[in-house]
């Protein structure tokens, strides 16, 4: 199974919380997902390589792709989550009727979200009418990605060093956005409404970024904006705007 | 076009086919928004005119989803454009028409008029229409001439009555005197500047900034003075190829960064910080003299980045020497200052100084620092300044090492040191070293480096030595991704010969990513 093009680390770090052993699978394009170790003996291949021992830091090669890797994570971490009851856990619905349980600093990553725990109303579960489950795991995503990013323990290597241009987070977020327009206006409808600025910021600025330079029809062809200027209204707009055009 | 990459197989299914049949090379491509082969045939026969002309009958509505986003939130898309862009956008649709009238943010900064004077009537024509009574930005970049005085001044008196948080006036060939009472002002958080004439004739009032950039202006201490009274709040400060000044006394409370980039006078340069909270420096930049640079009570000091050149102009190899025991003087000072330093950063003249200070047998301060970045070309001269550093740095967890080009050679100390044998010789000495490195990085092993005897030599030193070493990531980002091929073959030579050097510890790593 062994492919030299890929590489996955993992490693034993023993974090705040003293109860769970976490373990730290990193996927072959540099993402990590962090859990419990319990969890993670759901893979055999991880499993037999916890207990043969030297397992402060492994390398294994296994061929699989970051959302291969979530996708497997995920379902287990379903599966177990509910018997872990150390870590503070908070539960959130989809306007589809999906729950998802995630901890409850990364819930706050949301400024809504924050106020619904802080003033006592989030008892079972957060009703998110606004937000369909394929959005919210997204958001969730990025929610838990900045959390882990400002929570590193281990100095990081800022953008001081002339051959990262940029912070691996700031890589991260280009390929989360990375995503149809559909979605990310999606994105940024959930943002606003669960007041994430940082999500709201990048997902604007992204858009912004499809806008640039453009002549107005090319940005009416790649929103599909209908011009609803009669001929005439539209000459008289462009002969005002004259200016803006030169 | 753009369009295909935006899921299209999500869309077919939301998007409400017509009955009409469409030809056969669409139908096949079932998934494919059709609006996009109309408008790529409208938009090469015509540029602006919308696409009501449809030659293959009736058109599949794709949804104008970000119309229908609200004004805050397309505010904040239109605040990250520029306001050329920005105000472009008033003729998409009636539902834009002055949408950008309300943007808070005004960025003047694109190149797009060739004159001034165009620029200038641009700012005009955009500030009579701007209805929004509070802006949160305001950029102007424009060559300057005295001409433009009183035009400026309007702009600077619109964006502060708009209590501006964020002014930037970035100029150039001439300097623009500021107004005099934007010297009080108590909202505005962010100032920059380029170009401009500091002169404020009564106190400076900016209660509210927090950051403050200065380049290429003249700078007097007075005034400098005046500045760092009037800004009690004040945490960053960066100063770049700022002149008129040969001695800088920068005192504040409430500092938290400063970064001093360049200098270039007649003089040496004198620098001293005194600046209790400071928690972050850099000092970066082609220094064209320097004495002292000093800072006084560093015990809040994190984060420093010392890369920088002291630059002279030397005749032969006696004066290069000279200079060079000056530099050390200067040097030795400096991180005798920065020994509680957690994370320090080493650009490569620096580490080239320490490198003579260490053939010389000169000492070098202890440093405290748990994560040490060192700037290298990797070349001979490097490695008795990167021995020092790691024997001077016994509590250093993380290292990271960044291979750069460098063509700065040390000619005049080629006659008298063996700087492989000086190497050697330390190893005795780095046997108690190394105690606590878990991680070491190094970035930019490229190419030209993968026969360099010095990279190899240090490689294996860290192998050998580091007792919990856990992991050793070496990248070269830039081949992997360009793949080039025969590069990435001499890559796996050279990953495998470093794989074959003994690790004293157990756990140690070796990655290589790809």
């Amino acid at each position: 199974m062994a492919s030299s093009s890929t590489s996955v680390v993992v490693s034993n770090k023993e974090k705040e919380n003293k109860n769970t052993k976490k373990v730290t699978l990193k996927s072959s394009d540099g993402e990590s997902f962090e859990v419990d170790e319990s969890v993670a003996m759901e893979s055999q291949t991880i499993k037999h390589i916890i207990e043969d021992g030297h397992y402060s830091s492994l390398a294994l090669s296994l061929s699989v792709k970051t959302t291969m890797a979530s996708s497997s994570t995920s379902v287990v971490v379903s599966n177990k989550e509910k018997e872990n009851k150390n870590t503070k856990k908070v539960t959130l619905k989809s306007s589809d009727g999906e729950s998802f349980e995630v901890d409850e600093s990364v819930a706050m990553e949301s400024q809504t979200i924050k106020h619904i725990i802080e003033d006592g109303c989030a008892n079972n579960e957060i009703p998110l009418p606004n937000v369909t489950s394929g959005i919210l795991s997204r958001v969730i995503e990025y929610c838990k990605k900045h959390k882990e990013a400002a929570g590193e323990s281990e100095p990081s290597v800022t953008s001081y060093t002339s051959n990262s241009t940029t912070n691996p987070l700031t890589e991260w977020d280009t390929e989360f956005v990375k995503v149809d327009q559909n979605t990310l206006f999606d994105l940024i409808l959930a943002a606003n409404y669960l007041d994430i600025k940082g999500l709201l910021d990048l997902t604007c600025k992204t858009v912004a970024d499809m806008m640039k330079g453009k002549t107005p029809q090319e940005i009416r062809e790649t929103f599909h904006i209908k011009n609803d200027y009669t001929p005439e209204e539209e000459a008289e707009v462009r002969k005002e705007n004259q200016w803006a055009f030169e | 076009m753009e369009e295909e990459s935006y899921g299209s197989s999500e869309r077919s299914s939301t998007s409400s086919e017509e009955s009409a049949p469409y030809s056969t090379d669409n139908s096949s491509h079932a998934t494919n928004p059709k609006n996009s082969e109309e408008e790529e045939e409208e938009s090469s026969s015509s540029d602006d005119y919308p696409s009501k002309r449809r030659k293959l009958g009736p058109i599949v509505e794709e949804e104008d989803r970000i119309s229908t986003l609200p004004d805050s939130i397309l505010l904040t898309i239109l605040s990250s454009l520029c306001a050329k862009d920005a105000v472009r956008t008033g003729v998409l649709s009636k539902r834009w028409a002055y949408l950008w009238t309300f943007v808070p943010s005004l960025r003047f900064t694109d190149y797009y008029f060739r004159h001034a004077a165009d620029r200038a009537n641009f700012v005009d024509n955009v500030l009579l229409l701007h209805r929004a009574s509070k802006l949160t930005n305001f950029s102007v970049e424009v060559e300057y001439n005295p001409e433009l005085k009183p035009r400026v001044d309007l702009w600077v008196r619109f964006a502060t009555t708009a209590k501006v948080d964020q002014l930037s006036l970035l100029l150039s060939s001439c300097f623009y005197k500021l107004p005099q009472h934007l010297y009080a002002n108590e909202f505005v958080s962010e100032l920059n500047f380029r170009a401009c004439e500091i002169k404020p004739n009564g106190l400076v009032r900016w209660s509210s900034l927090k950051r403050l950039c200065l380049w290429n202006l003249a700078l007097h201490q007075d005034v400098l003075n005046k500045v760092l009274l009037g800004s009690p709040r004040l945490e960053f400060l960066e100063l770049r190829n700022c002149d008129k000044f040969n001695r800088l006394d920068i005192v504040s409370e409430s500092l938290k960064k400063l970064v001093m980039d360049s200098y270039d006078e007649d003089y040496p340069l004198e620098l001293e910080i005194v600046a209790p909270k400071i928690e972050s420096l850099e000092i970066i930049g082609d220094f064209y003299g320097m004495k002292k640079c000093q800072i006084k009570n560093a015990s809040a000091l994190v984060e420093v980045r010392v890369d920088f050149v002291i630059r002279m102009e030397y005749e032969d190899e006696e004066q290069e020497e000279d200079h060079y025991k000056n530099c050390e003087n200067v040097v030795r000072e400096l991180f005798e200052s920065l020994n509680q330093v957690k994370k320090l950063i080493v650009g490569r003249w620096c580490l080239k100084v320490l490198s003579i200070m260490s053939v010389k047998h000169l000492s070098s301060p202890v440093l405290n620092c748990k994560c040490l970045t060192m700037k290298t070309s990797m070349e001979k001269w490097d490695l008795p300044g990167i021995a020092s550093l790691l024997q001077n740095s016994p509590y250093v967890e993380t290292l990271v090492i960044d291979i750069i080009f460098s063509n700065h050679d040390l000619e005049f100390l080629d006659r008298i040191y063996d700087e492989v044998n000086h190497w050697k010789s330390k190893e005795v000495y780095f046997k108690s070293l190394l105690q606590c490195l878990k991680t070491v990085k190094i970035f930019g092993f490229g190419e030209r480096f993968h026969t360099k005897d010095v990279f190899i030599l240090v490689v294996e030193f860290l192998l050998k030595n580091a007792k919990v070493l856990e992991k050793m990531v070496i990248t070269e980002p830039w081949v992997m991704q360009n793949g080039i091929h025969n590069m990435q073959l001499k890559f796996l030579q050279v990953s495998q010969k470093l794989l074959s050097f003994p690790r004293i510890s157990p756990h140690a790593v070796v990655i290589f990513p790809f």
